[in-house]
């Protein structure tokens, strides 16, 4: 195939690549080269890899080409040159979920949403950096963190660390991230990319290594809104190995992105992610307050709303996830601790302190907290709010146990389970990005990739790219 | 509700088979006091008829096929 290269390959997005190369302009042989010599280039400054799997990755771009070359193009991710968190069951491939627990595993059987993707004829370049089981913070002991392509000397935030940072710095074209408190809404945010949770049970969570089930979410990182809707439709929809799938039908996500949003209410609750007694810096607040005003010039409707029960957000989902990820662990926890970095220790045996009348009141509260956010939504179509209550910390001397127990502004989605997207809308004065939050009704991805793609292509952030 | 001891912390953990060093359980238990603030506001909480959220569903599979 003739391959032209007037824009660096590794930093064009999954449509620009896409309709190239079903136009047979680009060669997904070409572009998984391009995206190697990148990560050879930078990723030792950005360690976002764990596991580079460059010879399979290769077989799968000739096989793509072979494909579309005979006719049979299978649509936008066809040839695409995706990586992914080291916590999704990869067939024959080492993963680890960043821990010496599984140093040495290697799955049998891909995850439902890895096959999804290669259904869909995509290129996988390897597997990428996270937190310790989607939990622990840096350092771990396994392998590297992660670094922010930004500026190598802060955070990308976790657990969808090296998802995040190889989005951002074109190391892949896009990420399957896992989000159970904020771990692919954060790293979006911090990293100046777009990360989505969809809806509970949208996706199916089959062959990904559990954090806490009943919050757990699988859902796409990459660098823009059309480029996450690609990667939505190929892996969501029922799977009957995941019981907590749902049999809604999978609409076509692609098709009312370019619709506008006037005459679309969007709700702040001001109370909680606009003030500085949850942590939010003022900065962070004054950036994402002009994106807000953005998104009323663009015709949306702004309205204020009170979630009296987000107060209690934070403790209900650290009870929830640390009981929930004890359970999990227990047998390991017994049997090898020393297996287990001292963060990710101390997080779970907090969860076995807690007690079964901790779990029930957490699990009414969250009850509470779906309630209050059904009646918002009855007068608003969709939420917005930081992604992050700051920007971007420096790597030395990050502290996550200060994290841990600092309000949320991820968790109640959650919490709830309703979809929420983090999309960039600016940056500090230190040059690090910032993230707005925009989160809808259960099933209604629709909508919220809508009003994140037109604040998107109205901002045009997604022009700028990380000077690494 | 009070503040846990370390004692006390120690055995919660033990019931669960799990016996860490006394460091650990210091740690841990200036961990989880930090928590305990808010897990008291928590069960404060009147939450009237609220039920346990959580994903179960009685719907058997044999209902869903049908």
């Amino acid at each position: 195939m003739p391959v032209k290269t007037s824009q660096p390959l590794h930093f064009m997005t999954i449509r620009e690549a896409a309709s190239r190369i079903k136009k047979r302009d680009l060669s997904p042989v070409e572009l998984t080269h391009a995206f190697l010599d990148r990560i050879a280039k930078v990723d030792k400054k950005t360690k976002s890899y764990v596991t580079l799997t460059a010879d399979s990755a290769l077989k799968e771009a000739r096989a793509a080409e072979a494909e579309i070359l005979k006719g049979k193009y299978r649509g936008p991710l066809h040839g695409i040159p995706l990586a992914h968190k080291d916590l999704y069951d990869t067939k024959g491939i080492r993963t680890t979920a960043q821990s010496k627990v599984h140093e040495h595993r290697v799955p049998d059987e891909d995850a439902t949403v890895i096959a999804r993707l290669k259904q869909a004829g995509s290129v996988m370049m390897g597997k990428l950096a996270m937190h310790e089981f989607a939990s622990g913070g840096p350092p771990t002991d396994l392998f590297e963190q992660a670094r922010n392509p930004w500026n190598t000397d802060y955070i990308t935030s976790g657990s969808s660390s090296g998802s995040a940072a190889a989005v951002a710095a074109g190391l892949c074209m896009g990420s399957l991230g896992s989000d159970t408190g904020g771990s692919i809404r954060g790293p979006a945010s911090f990293c100046g990319i777009v990360g989505l949770k969809p809806t509970y049970g949208r996706v199916s969570r089959y062959g990904v290594i559990p954090l806490s089930w009943s919050l757990d979410h699988v859902g796409p990182m990459t660098w823009t809104v059309e480029d996450t809707a690609y990667m939505l439709q190929a892996i969501a929809g029922h799977d009957p190995n995941d019981s907590t799938t749902s049999r809604a039908p999978v609409p076509d996500y692609s098709r009312s992105l370019k619709e506008d949003i006037k005459g679309l209410v969007v709700g702040i609750p001001s109370h909680y992610f606009f003030t500085s007694k949850n942590g939010a810096d003022a900065e962070t607040i004054a950036i994402v307050k002009k994106a807000v005003t953005q998104l009323e010039e663009l015709g949306a409707k702004v309205q204020d709303v009170k979630i009296p029960s987000l107060e209690h957000v934070q403790i209900a989902n650290t009870v929830i996830l640390q009981t929930e990820a004890f359970t999990y662990h227990l047998p390991n926890l017994q049997s090898q601790p020393q297996n287990f970095g001292e963060y990710l220790l101390a997080r779970l045996y907090l969860g076995g302190v807690f007690t079964a009348a901790d779990f029930v009141q957490a699990s009414r509260m969250r009850s509470r907290i779906k309630r209050e956010f059904a009646e918002a939504l009855r007068k608003v179509d969709v939420i917005v709010s930081p992604s992050m209550s700051g920007a971007p910390a420096l790597y030395e001397g990050y502290d996550p146990v200060s994290v841990a127990i600092t309000p949320s502004f991820t968790a109640p989605y959650n919490q709830t389970g309703m979809p929420a997207i983090s999309i960039p809308c600016g940056f500090n004065k230190k040059k690090m990005p910032i993230g707005l939050q925009i989160a809808g009704k259960p099933f209604d991805e629709p909508t919220v990739l809508r009003v994140a793609y037109t604040y998107q292509q109205a901002a045009e952030l997604y022009k700028k790219r990380p000077p690494i | 509700m009070p503040k846990l001891t370390a004692a006390q912390v120690e055995q919660a953990l033990a019931h669960n088979g799990i016996k860490i060093s006394d460091a650990k359980i210091k740690k841990l238990t200036a961990l989880y006091n930090q928590y305990s603030p808010k897990l008291d506001a928590l069960h404060d909480q009147d939450l009237e008829n609220e039920e346990v959220a959580g994903v179960f569903s009685p719907a058997w599979d044999a209902d869903e096929e049908a």
